[in-house]
Formats: structure tokens, C-alpha cells, sequence
């Protein structure tokens, strides 16, 4: 135990107190310096069973023992305990105080912060989604979990490879910049399906942030941030955990966790999935898997290191194994690989990735830090889409320094860093190869401004050296202003860069007869994202209840546009000649119409446009209006949970079909339609059991194939998909912690 | 058909909470529980024993107040069940084993850290 003690102030008293008693009282200094006595702090003696507790002043008594000399430790939760070496009976009383904690991930991540404050205290707009909402819907990634959440929306992609999307703002998951505990994390070639890597189980908690974040963490936010926290070693109270699920329609999973504390510096936790969809279905008769066959293994270790002093660290390393399978439903590799018989779709990803996270503190300064992060990770994926055939490899690596410290008071924070950047990628699509480096040196600074009372402001810029595209800037700007306590209003803006990989990002584009043509060079897609947002708290039926709005515009500068409207049987790849931009409006309203049964309404309205061949058109897929309802109810304890989601989609443009024969025409726009679902929770003393089911109506989108009886056709088109494919999923499974 | 499972969901709802409407007692037990981690630990055992409505514990007087379905379940039965998780009801000793596996700190004459 170290130091941190300040001061300890003797005051010379004389008590009345017999010696064989100690009394004083116990003190903290919390981070903006503040003093407070300590309530139900705990005084004991070191390696015995003599202790007592704080009363409300901080004051205690406790006996003297006979061993003297002893240590006498102070102790509170939130602050760093210190020990007193008693050598004789002390005639004063003791003042002592205690200092606030400071953990690495309070002065690097402004975000975490709000996982306590509740939303009204952040800059910038932020909503936590905790390990209790994932657990709503129990099914199985990252990409579905967001299906109770308003902010996120899941978006389907075609009809052969299952593979899900997200979306925020209207905007493509691409412009949603994913970060692994404030690192970037899928990015490149897991950029546009990233998510489904990772299973929901490992997750503590998500942090989604609208509009651009932070410049510390790099440059390629525009629409979003989604930042992961995965669970932490040192925080685990049970050994093992095991999930595992299953449903009717030949999906199994597990998921095991272990987590071990080797001392009190080092503890290491072992995360295992692994998952299969073995089943063949093809229910609406097409003659093509409904969902493709799948496998998914993947382990990820983690250690953490903490001296309890100044250092810390922490790294991990993951791998994953991914192959999936669809397409026809008599298709077998073997046989009919590379032949036009048989259509065939096969993806296979294979990843391998490391982090590692040093922090330094300064004990004499208490809010000084540095930080520093590196990551690399090696992706393969080789795709085959009937003849078509891809192979994609990134190597990447990543670095970042973070110095954080304040001016004067926690009431002016400041963050310096640089960062570097190195991506590797070799691709081939058919005949063609490509093949890019990027290296991209950067450096960054954040003010962080917080008037006590009701205001704040975040004001990033950075400047980064594309070796391709050369020098640019990314500012951004975040304030917040509580116009009453209960009252939020908040304005952000900013600037957003990325490179594109046209043929991942848009592989179930693939899955047709459409001739693939890329235009020109691409350049970055660059965008600005301006937003809005008002938050009220207050009380409807005896308990909290907030109604949230917000409104987000984001204008790109360039963007690639992947044209299919412009052939039925082709897809065209170039630079944005236009304007491009989404218009976003959300309205969430959330109360407890009883203790234990909550509600959460959300309005969504999409504007999205963008220019293809000189005409400004809706967005494809993009429904103008979205409604979701969620609630969830619990009974004491949580014994039993109920919870129950419905989403409604408005009706989308999709890409134009005029130019075929009538029989392989889609309609102008999709058809509107409701998804449900809904899962019941059972607490038991050691494990608990879930039911559920997914689009309990049973939707599925009538012909999602054109040309389904003739793949080889010109208008075999596989990828024009606004609704499920998959009808309705009953599933179970179970959660246990073993000590 | 929406709103039908939509009303259904509502029904259930209804029916779990008016089956909390039912006649209870309720019980006050001096346990030996000296901290919050005490506190959560015995009230997570208990709260999952057949017939128990709700259990509070207070660290102060060490009292559990319990509300039960005394149909399903006797003070009897309640005393055991804390015992069973470690802990001293008012004259039933804690169970042994149970008492074996309580953090170091929750043990009698310690005091917790409090650390969740």
C-alpha cells in the first residue's frame, strides 16, 4: 500500500478517552479537491479481525490491540486507502485523509464517465447500453444486439451471406467509427461486418455516441461512434461463465469465459465462442438457403496489470475463424466450386489481432497522465460469389499517445497526443489486383471546458499526413448547456475522413449478374455532421422518465457512390459529383408506468440523398420513418424479466428495376412492415434459462430474389433485400457463473 | 395480430403483478450481517427461496424484514434459508459450509471493504 496519505493532522486534544482506544476522524479529498468527512469508511487493524466503521461525521473509536507496533488501515470505497504505523499509544486524536481514486480509464476516457453521469453532465451526446440491455435479445453478435436500441438501426444485406449491418444516423455502418475500449477497432476490411465478430456476451457495456465523438480517438467518426467495453479481469467475481443458445432453425452457440486472478497485479481472462448455423432451410421455396451455413470460432485473452501505484497495463490478443456458406441449397463445395451449375456463395475470414494499453500517473499530480496504445491486427478474406472471386489481406498497425493533464482545476482539461497509423492492403477482385499502403502520422489536442453550474464544451482538432492523400485537418467541437437541472440542450459538429474498400463494404452487391465498373480513382470520403439535441427529466407516474430529441445533419464532401441505379444489370463505383447528404430526427420518450416495467418509444425520421448520376435521389433502403417500442418488465430480483421489442419500418426506395423484363421488376418502393420479438428470463439461485423469439409475425420479404430459378441470368440479382429472409426464431438457452 | 401479442404481453404483466397482490406476512430476523456485501449476498439467496415476496436487510440493525406467502413458505423455513447463506438467523447458526465460503471480510468480527 502506498502513500498517497497528504497530510495527517495531529491536533493536539487532550481527551478523556482511556489509552486503550483510538479515535479520530477520516477525511477525503475528492477530485476537485474538495474535503468531506468520510461516512462508512472502514478502520482496521492490519491482519486482524479488529475493525470498525465510520460513523456520518467520519468520526471512529477503536480499540488499541496489544502487538504494538501495528498498522492501522484507512479505507474507503472510491478512494485510495492508507496505513498508519501505530508504534505507541497515540494521546491525540488522528485526522487523516484520503484521497479520490484515480484509475487509468477516468483521465483517458472522457466517455466512461458518463456511465454514472447519466447523460445530463456529458458534452457530448452519449447513450450507455449496459449488459443488462444486451442480454434483451439474447441472439448472438454485436449486430443484432442492437435491435432493442433506437439509436443503432440494424440493417439487412442480401440474401445469401446472413451478414447484418448497422446503421446510424441513415448513414451506413462504414461511417460509424467502432472503438475497442477507446481504441479503433474495426476498421479496413472488418469495417462494413465487423460486428458480428463479436459476440455479445464479452461485452460489458457499449457507449454510443452521435455525430463525431472525439478527435483523440482518431479521425474516421462521421455519423457515430460505438465504443466497446469488454469485460475486465480485475472486475470479475465469478470464475467461469457459460452461455449457450440455441434455435429451431439450426443455429447453436456457446460462449465461455475464464477469469483469473493470479496476485493482486496480474489477472488474465480467456474468452471462447463458438457457433454454427448447420441447418438447411429454404422456406419460401426458392431454391436458395434462406440463411447461409456458418461456423465461428474465436478466443480472446486478456491481461491486466495494475502496480496500485502509478502504472498500468493491459494487452490481449484475439483470433477468429469464420466461414459461411449459401446460396443454392444443392450447392456443395466439392463438386460445384468455380462451376456455373450450381450458384454458390463462400466467405472465409481469418483474423489475428493484438492491443496492448500502458497508463502512467503522476502521484504529485494527480490528474497528469500519460497513455499509450498500440494495436495490429493480420485479416484475410476470400470470398466466392458463384464465378466471382475475391481475396482481400490488411495488415495494420496502430499507435497512439495520449498526455492528459489539467490548467489549474479539473475545470480546464487538456489533452496532447500523436498518433500513427499503418494499413497494408492487397486485394483481388476476378483478374484485377490492388493494392495500397497507407501511413498516416497525426497529432491532436482536446480542450475540455466544465462551468461548474450548467455548461461544458469539448474542442478537438488534429492534423494528420496522408501519404496518399496528404495533409488535412479534423476539427471538432461539442458544448452542453443545462438550461435547468433537469433540462439538456447540446450542438456538436465536426469533421470526418476515411478511405473506402469499395468491393467489402459492398460485397452482397456480388450476389447478382450486375457487370462491376469502378469509374475512377477514389478519393477519401470526407463529411461534416452537425447535430442538436435536447434532453428533459422529470417524473411521470412516481418515477424517472426523459424524453430525448435530437436532429443531425451530416453533409459529405465526397463519398463513394455505389450506383445501381443507373443499369438494372450493373454496379458502378465512383466519386460523389453533388451533394450528398442525411437529415436524421429522433424522438425517444422513456418512463416507468410501474416499478420494474419500463418503456421506451422512439421516432425516427431519415432524410438521406444522395446524388447518383447527376440526380439527387433517396438513399436505397433507407426507410423515411422507423418506429420502436420496447418494454421490459421484472419482478423482484429480477426472477422473472419480460421484455418485448417491436420495430416498425416505413417504406424505402429500392434500386430501379425498370429497365428489365416485367417478370424481374421490383416494385418503386418496399413494402412497410412490423418485426417483434420478445424473451422471458428466469432467474434461478446458479444459472438462469431464456425463451424467446424472433419476427414472431413471421415477415419475410416475398421474392427477394430476381431470377432465383436462373442464376446464371442477367437479372439474377440476390441483393436487393429491405426486410428478413428468415422467418420467425425460437430460441433458448441458458447463463451460468460458476465460482 | 399485432396488437393481440401486443395485449397478451400486456396480460402477462397484469397477471405477474396481481399475483404479487396476494395475502402476505411479514417477518423481522436479527441476522449476523455486517456490511452491504453481506447484505446482497443474503439477500440474493433468499430472494430465490419458494414463497418469498421481498427481503431488505438493514446493515445497521441486522434486521431482515422479509415478506412471504405464508402458504408457501414458514419463518421456519426463512431462518434456514439465510443460514444457508452464511449467516446467523436469529437462533439458527449459520450453516457451516455456507459460512466457509463468505469473503474473508464478511466473517464474523471482520469488517468489509464494501468493495462491489
Amino acid at each position: 500500500m502506498n502513500r498517497i496519505l497528504i497530510i495527517v493532522l495531529l491536533f493536539l486534544l487532550h481527551t478523556s478517552l482511556h489509552a486503550q482506544f483510538i479515535s479520530g476522524k477520516v477525511l477525503g479529498k475528492s477530485e476537485k479537491g474538495e474535503q468531506d468527512n468520510i461516512a462508512m469508511g472502514n478502520v482496521y487493524w492490519m491482519g486482524t479481525t479488529t475493525g470498525v466503521v465510520t460513523d456520518l461525521d467520519g468520526n471512529f473509536k477503536i480499540p488499541l490491540i496489544d502487538s504494538l507496533p501495528a498498522k492501522l488501515i484507512f479505507s474507503s470505497v472510491g478512494f485510495n486507502p492508507d496505513t498508519l504505523l501505530i508504534s505507541s499509544p497515540p494521546a491525540q486524536e488522528i485526522t487523516i485523509l484520503l484521497k479520490s481514486m484515480i484509475s487509468l480509464t477516468e483521465i483517458e476516457v472522457e466517455a466512461k464517465q458518463s456511465t454514472t453521469m447519466n447523460k445530463i453532465f456529458t458534452p457530448i451526446n452519449q447513450e450507455v447500453i449496459s449488459s443488462k440491455e444486451l442480454l434483451k435479445a439474447a441472439c448472438c453478435n454485436l449486430s443484432e444486439s442492437f435491435s432493442t436500441n433506437a439509436s443503432v438501426d440494424v440493417a439487412f444485406t442480401d440474401a445469401v451471406s446472413g451478414a447484418k449491418k448497422i446503421q446510424m444516423l441513415g448513414l451506413d455502418g462504414i461511417y460509424t467509427q467502432v472503438l475497442s475500449e477507446n481504441m479503433p477497432l474495426l476498421r479496413g476490411l472488418s469495417a462494413a461486418y465487423g460486428l458480428s465478430y463479436i459476440p455479445g456476451t464479452w461485452v460489458e457495456n457499449i457507449l454510443v455516441t452521435k455525430g463525431t465523438g472525439s478527435v483523440v480517438n482518431g479521425y474516421e467518426s462521421i455519423s457515430g461512434q460505438i465504443n466497446l467495453e469488454f469485460l475486465k479481469p480485475q472486475e470479475q467475481k465469478h470464475r467461469f461463465f457459460i452461455n449457450l443458445y440455441g434455435n429451431f432453425n439450426g443455429r447453436a452457440e456457446a460462449n465461455i469465459h475464464v477469469a483469473k486472478k493470479l496476485n493482486p497485479n496480474w489477472s488474465t481472462m480467456l474468452f471462447t465462442h463458438g457457433s454454427s448455423n448447420f441447418m438447411k432451410q429454404d422456406m419460401n421455396k426458392d431454391g436458395f438457403l434462406d440463411m447461409p451455413l456458418t461456423q465461428q470460432y474465436n478466443v480472446f485473452n486478456r491481461w491486466d496489470f495494475h502496480n496500485r501505484k502509478n502504472f498500468e497495463a493491459q494487452f490481449g490478443v484475439r483470433g477468429l475463424y469464420e466461414t459461411r456458406q449459401g446460396g443454392q441449397t444443392n450447392f456443395n463445395y466439392a463438386s460445384d466450386y468455380g462451376k456455373t451449375n450450381v450458384y454458390g456463395i463462400g466467405i472465409i475470414t481469418k483474423q489475428l489481432e493484438y492491443f496492448s494499453k500502458t497508463g502512467f500517473m503522476f502521484p504529485s499530480k494527480p490528474m497528469r497522465s500519460i497513455g499509450i496504445q498500440t494495436s495490429g491486427k493480420i485479416q484475410q478474406q476470400d470470398m466466392y460469389f458463384g464465378k466471382r472471386k475475391y481475396t482481400g489481406e490488411q495488415k495494420n498497425f496502430y499507435a497512439n499517445m495520449i498526455y492528459a493533464d489539467v490548467i489549474q482545476t479539473t475545470n480546464h482539461k487538456y489533452k496532447l497526443g500523436a498518433s500513427y497509423l499503418l494499413d497494408d492492403y492487397s486485394e483481388s477482385f476476378n483478374d484485377s489486383a490492388f493494392a495500397r499502403t497507407e501511413s498516416v502520422p497525426g497529432v491532436f489536442a482536446e480542450y475540455t471546458y466544465t462551468h461548474p453550474d450548467n455548461f461544458s464544451l469539448v474542442a478537438g482538432i488534429r492534423a494528420d499526413h496522408h501519404n496518399m492523400y496528404g495533409l488535412f485537418y479534423t476539427p471538432r467541437l461539442h458544448l452542453r448547456y443545462n438550461v435547468t437541472k433537469t433540462t439538456t440542450l447540446r450542438l456538436s459538429g465536426g469533421r470526418g475522413f476515411r478511405t473506402s474498400n469499395v468491393f467489402i463494404e459492398n460485397q452482397s452487391v456480388f450476389a447478382s449478374s450486375r457487370r462491376v465498373i469502378v469509374q475512377e480513382k477514389f478519393r477519401p470520403e470526407i463529411a461534416w455532421n452537425y447535430g442538436i439535441s435536447f434532453n428533459q427529466q422529470f417524473k411521470l407516474f412516481g418515477n424517472e422518465a426523459f424524453v430525448n430529441l435530437d436532429l443531425f445533419r451530416t453533409d459529405f464532401e465526397n463519398q463513394i457512390i455505389v450506383d445501381l441505379d443507373q443499369h438494372t444489370n450493373q454496379v458502378v463505383f465512383y466519386n460523389l459529383k453533388g451533394s450528398s447528404y442525411s437529415h436524421s430526427l429522433q424522438v425517444d420518450i422513456g418512463f416507468e408506468p410501474l416499478e420494474e416495467f419500463a418503456v421506451k418509444l422512439a421516432y425516427k425520421w431519415y432524410d438521406v440523398k444522395t446524388t447518383y448520376n447527376y440526380e439527387l435521389l433517396d438513399k436505397s433502403y433507407v426507410p423515411r420513418h422507423r418506429v420502436m417500442l420496447n418494454m421490459a418488465y421484472a419482478t423482484y430480483r429480477e426472477i422473472w424479466r419480460f421484455d418485448f421489442t417491436t420495430n416498425w419500418f416505413g417504406q424505402s426506395r429500392l434500386p430501379s428495376t425498370v429497365m428489365n423484363p416485367e417478370e424481374y421488376q421490383l416494385s418503386k418502393r418496399s413494402k412497410e412492415y412490423f418485426l417483434l420479438q420478445a424473451q422471458i428470463t428466469k432467474k434461478f439461485r446458479k444459472f438462469e434459462v431464456y425463451l424467446g423469439a424472433e419476427n414472431i409475425l413471421n415477415y419475410t420479404q416475398s421474392n427477394p430474389i430476381l431470377s432465383s430459378s436462373d442464376p446464371n441470368s442477367a437479372y439474377f440479382d440476390a441483393s436487393m433485400i429491405y426486410a428478413p429472409l428468415e422467418g420467425r426464431i425460437i430460441y433458448f438457452g441458458m447463463r451460468m457463473d460458476i465460482k | 395480430m399485432k396488437t393481440k401479442i401486443l395485449f397478451s404481453f400486456i396480460t402477462l404483466l397484469i397477471m405477474f403483478n396481481a399475483n404479487a397482490q396476494e395475502t402476505t406476512s411479514e417477518i423481522k430476523i436479527k441476522t449476523s450481517a455486517t456490511c452491504d456485501m453481506c447484505k446482497e449476498t443474503i439477500e440474493k439467496y433468499v430472494a430465490f427461496e419458494k414463497g418469498v415476496k421481498k427481503i431488505t436487510v438493514d446493515v445497521d440493525t441486522r434486521m431482515a424484514t422479509v415478506v412471504y406467502n405464508p402458504k408457501k413458505t414458514s419463518p421456519e423455513k426463512i431462518r434456514l434459508a439465510i443460514s444457508k447463506s452464511g449467516y446467523d438467523a436469529d437462533n439458527i447458526p449459520a450453516d457451516k459450509k455456507a459460512y466457509e465460503k463468505l469473503d474473508a471480510c464478511c466473517k464474523k468480527g471482520q469488517v468489509c471493504t464494501d468493495k462491489k
